[in-house]
């Protein structure tokens, strides 16, 4: 199966969404995961990671593919509860929990979306919107370079 | 030649830069990450995470208990703080003395130093009138329970509050350059002055021979080297020991090379509120406790925020329970619970040259972290909170120690000369020094250490 990461083949990035659908199912506001589509803009993460640990990271999807839906569903559910789980064992749960974590929400709070999505994304469903002044740039002596001609307010997607 | 190579570019490392430059050095600057100004700092929280910091945005403890966030790019870890500036009081100059031997840790010391910095340092505190609910509550909170809170000074000039500039955004680099980090106070006019800049070049090995310092590494996949008359290590707690290791080993040279690590372990309070609270519009940070009972505990409480992607990270739960949480995202007050641990942490490197930080709490650290929460559930109930959310996910931003500064070289890796024992032409002045943890924002006296040691350096 093509898939739009340079990284993920596509039993690895059907593994994805059924991790980040494991996380955020979506409900009758909110999509799920794979709905958003936000596993397209995945490689912006990808690209940046570590090579050991996008290649840890990218077997572990492999293996999710495979995994049945109710089970990764509770294994989410065991890894939100290994913060005061001693010894080696509640190391690698903590590991697992920030690295699944750590993917699935930042695509899925980027304000990112798939092409094919056509609802709000969960950033716009919050109505979370931030915002800094640069209107004043060109004219400022803070500007060591300036577009006279760019927006007076830059959105913090800067989309 | 150059007369110094320098390696990072943060708060030490782009001060460092700036001062040596000023008294007509020829100076090298390194930095590992990508340069960015404010027109290209990458767009949103995810990529801003993703190319801004080490690890791909985040680097855990050995057992994970930590994440710890480190910038990587031109700036540093000033490009994405929060630029809060504080003094150490005594009660910090008197831990470092106490740990190091080191005797010009003092207020009287420092005094000079610090003054220097505020003259030629844009900083203030955000005006009442532009606090946000979050800051408002927070004093609302230590006022009912009757603890003393002061304004944030942090390093900032013409944000704009007035025409709705939200700080949250420059966590990812500030659009506008009003917060002044290295790449706005430092960088660039050491440019003007002849500092030449190499990014994207991380520093693997150094060595002395034939009178300079031999420096290694790889810039953009290729093998670089280049060399000066001395070095200066600015790359903070895991990168200094990360030279330093992969150049010595875990070896006698350097016996204590790694230890002393510590980091303000933090931990997020929400209190959820039936009016908005809007914690991520305006100045992000306006106030901060201070109030003498609170810090002789050892305990620091700021009034702080972060983006949606760090705040569902942090918030418990999977599934609905999580959208559940995230949907009062608007309706959080946050209160950050940090401690003031002991240096018991250390740091290796893997035979590939990754960062393992072993970072455990010892049984004071937990004790301070109980009753710093327990505070902090207190003052939410006292702003009036409906509900309150304990993040036990810590995380640590002041990476401090792991090069520790001292009299004696069987327990310290840098001299009260800022040189590295066992080098005649090595030497650092940043966070990786540390003796012990501080209890207070350490970035200031990071940049009058730098400016001490620059001095030093110049006089020579």
């Amino acid at each position: 199966m093509p898939t739009k990461s340079r990284y993920l083949s596509g039993t690895a990035w059907r593994g994805l969404e059924r991790l980040g659908d494991a996380v955020l199912p979506g409900d009758d506001q909110f999509p799920s995961f794979s709905r958003l589509g936000c596993a397209e803009h995945v490689d912006v993460l990808l690209g940046e990671m570590p090579a050991d640990d996008r290649q840890s990271f990218i077997t572990l999807l492999k293996v999710i593919r495979f995994v049945p839906g109710f089970l990764l569903r509770g294994l989410t559910r065991v890894l939100e509860r290994s913060l005061n789980v001693p010894g080696p064992v509640g190391a690698a749960m903590r590991f697992l929990r920030l690295g699944i974590k750590g993917v699935v929400l930042s695509l899925y709070y980027s304000g990112e979306k798939g092409g094919s999505y056509q609802g709000q994304t969960p950033l716009e469903l919050l109505d979370y919107q931030v915002s800094v002044y640069t209107g004043d740039l060109s004219n400022s002596p803070l500007a060591a370079s300036g577009d006279p001609n760019s927006p007076t307010l830059l959105n913090a997607e800067r989309s | 030649m150059h007369d110094f190579v320098i390696i990072g570019s943060g708060v030490s490392g782009g001060r460092i830069a700036f001062e040596l430059s000023r008294g007509g050095a020829r100076c090298l600057l390194l930095e590992a990450g990508r340069a960015y100004d404010r027109s290209s700092f990458p767009a949103g929280e995810m990529a801003a995470s993703a190319k801004l910091f080490w690890g791909g945005g985040i680097e855990v403890s050995k057992d994970a208990r930590f994440g710890f966030l480190r910038g990587k790019c031109l700036g540093g870890t000033s490009v994405v703080n929060q630029a809060d500036l504080d003094r150490f009081d005594d009660m910090a100059f008197d831990a470092f003395r106490d740990r190091s031997g080191v005797s010009f840790f003092t207020a009287a010391d420092f005094d000079p130093v610090y003054r220097y910095l505020e003259d030629n340092v844009a900083m203030g505190e955000i005006p009442r009138q532009y606090w946000n609910q979050n800051a408002l509550h927070f004093a609302r909170a230590f006022d009912a329970r009757g603890y003393h809170w002061k304004p944030i000074v942090r390093s900032q000039t013409d944000c704009r509050h007035d025409q709705g500039s939200d700080c949250i955004v420059c966590l990812g680099g500030c659009p506008r350059d009003a917060k002044q980090s290295t790449l706005v106070t430092c960088i660039p006019q050491a440019r003007e002055l002849g500092l030449e800049v190499e990014t994207e070049f991380e520093v693997d090995h150094l060595a002395e021979e034939d009178g300079a310092v031999r420096v290694r590494g790889r810039q953009r996949d290729q093998e670089r080297e280049v060399s000066a008359a001395k070095c200066i290590l600015a790359a903070g707690a895991f990168g200094n020991t990360r030279i330093l290791w992969r150049s010595n080993g875990k070896g006698s040279r350097l016996p204590a090379l790694g230890r002393s690590f510590c980091c303000h372990p933090q931990y997020m309070t929400f209190g959820v509120h039936d009016e908005l609270v809007d914690a991520h519009k305006g100045p992000l940070q306006s106030v901060q406790a201070h109030d003498e009972g609170i810090r002789r505990q050892g305990i620091k409480f700021e009034n702080v925020f972060a983006g949606p992607i760090a705040t569902a990270m942090l918030l418990p739960g999977v599934g609905r329970e999580h959208l559940a949480r995230m949907r009062q995202l608007r309706h959080l007050a946050c209160i950050e619970v940090a401690v003031m641990d002991e240096p018991t942490g250390n740091i290796h490197i893997t035979p590939s040259g990754k960062v393992v930080a072993d970072k455990k709490l010892t049984g004071p650290d937990r004790e301070k972290i109980r009753r710093g929460l327990e505070m902090a559930i207190d003052l939410h109930n006292a702003a009036g909170a409906r509900e309150i959310i304990r993040c036990d996910q810590g995380f640590g931003l002041h990476l401090m120690g792991g090069c520790p500064i001292g009299v004696d070289d069987r327990t310290s890796v840098v001299g009260p000369d800022f040189r590295v024992h066992g080098y005649c032409r090595v030497y650092a002045a940043d966070s990786s020094i540390y003796p012990t943890a501080p209890g207070i924002n350490p970035s200031f006296t990071i940049m009058a250490l730098s400016v001490m040691a620059s001095r030093m350096f110049l006089a020579r």
